[in-house]
């Protein structure tokens, strides 16, 4: 990969556009070099981010389904606040309709403790592939958390 | 033979409606208990560890502390399922930190489950942070919604996930 190895990982900024909240973030390159360069080369990227309904205090922003990538840097039960992740499920994965079968492909951004990545059939692998700067974790959090009252929020991220 | 025609409820989500039987002979107690306070009214609020739910906190007198009435593993979860839910206060650390203030004390609700896949078990569960103390962290299912669902009512409760919260009213259905 293009930029692993060389020890000094690249930078993405992560904005709530409607609250102006900002956090920038690590991307793993060296442990996650082939996510890392796929998000990265996706930049910038701007969407609706939702609320996740399986996995407590975690966001889930939804990415064109032709992004597939192999199993990478992968965790399963216990990310930290600051994870940023990237999930795939194949079609027909779960099952359950119609919600099981869709095929999606997602970068999910946990933001409190004691959440775990999982969907309605139990924990799922995911590509951890950065992590929010600790400093500008606690904006990001509590702007993460007023989604449960307020809705989804559009999110940009961008190469910082 | 006399039978007892079944207690219904009626829920108004923003304006849609669906109606739901009481689980009478299975939780008489707590079907009851939750019969005595209606009607109750609040914001709906999205569940975030267990799928398709949306919850209604139980607030000042409407607050209902309910002992387990039956065993907690036979409370598996279907769509349709509601289940009175009980949490003591400073039993969870952090996770209701995004709720108001009462509830990061002592968390009294009912959970609708209405669409398919429903919590199946999880949130019953809810392994993180929820020791089966007796008077601690009580659950127990009450109620069903009637069969079909309005697909208007379910459409309602996901868009609580993408709006935000939305009015819920549960009254006596008569």
């Amino acid at each position: 990969m293009e930029h692993a190895g060389t020890g000094m990982n690249r930078t993405v900024k992560l904005t709530f556009t409607e609250d102006g909240v900002s956090a920038l973030a690590e991307l793993l390159d060296d442990e996650a070099p082939k996510t890392a360069e796929t998000i990265w080369g996706l930049l910038p990227l701007r969407g609706k981010v939702i609320h996740d309904i399986w996995s407590g205090p975690q966001l889930v922003l939804h990415l064109d389904n032709s992004v597939k990538l192999p199993a990478e840097n992968m965790l399963i039960y216990h990310p930290v606040p600051g994870d940023l992740f990237y999930y795939y499920r194949p079609p027909h994965y779960y099952r359950g309709a119609p919600y099981g079968r869709v095929e999606s492909a997602e970068i999910g951004i946990t933001y409190g403790r004691d959440s775990r990545p999982q969907g309605p059939r139990g924990p799922k692998a995911v590509n951890l592939f950065g992590t929010i700067r600790r400093a500008d974790l606690d904006g990001f959090a509590a702007a993460a958390a007023k989604m449960i009252d307020e809705g989804s929020k559009e999110l940009a991220i961008e190469q910082a | 033979m006399i039978t007892m025609a079944r207690r219904k409820l009626l829920l108004n989500l923003d304006g849609e409606t669906a109606t739901a039987s009481l689980f009478e002979e299975y939780a008489p107690k707590t079907c009851e208990a939750v019969w005595n306070i209606l009607p109750v009214s609040g914001r709906s609020i999205h569940a975030n560890w267990s799928g398709r739910e949306i919850m209604l906190h139980l607030e000042g007198d409407k607050i209902l502390r309910l002992p387990q009435e039956v065993p907690v593993h036979s409370n598996f979860i279907y769509e349709g399922d509601i289940h009175y839910f009980y949490r003591a206060s400073s039993l969870s650390r952090g996770k209701q930190l995004a709720y108001s203030a009462q509830f990061q004390r002592e968390l009294s609700e009912f959970a609708i489950f209405y669409g398919e896949p429903a919590g199946e078990g999880v949130s019953a569960y809810d392994p993180p942070r929820a020791p089966h103390l007796d008077k601690v962290h009580v659950v127990c299912k009450f109620a069903a919604l009637d069969r079909p669902i309005p697909e208007a009512f379910k459409m309602k409760c996901e868009s609580a996930r993408h709006e935000g919260l939305k009015p819920l009213t549960v009254s006596r259905y008569e």
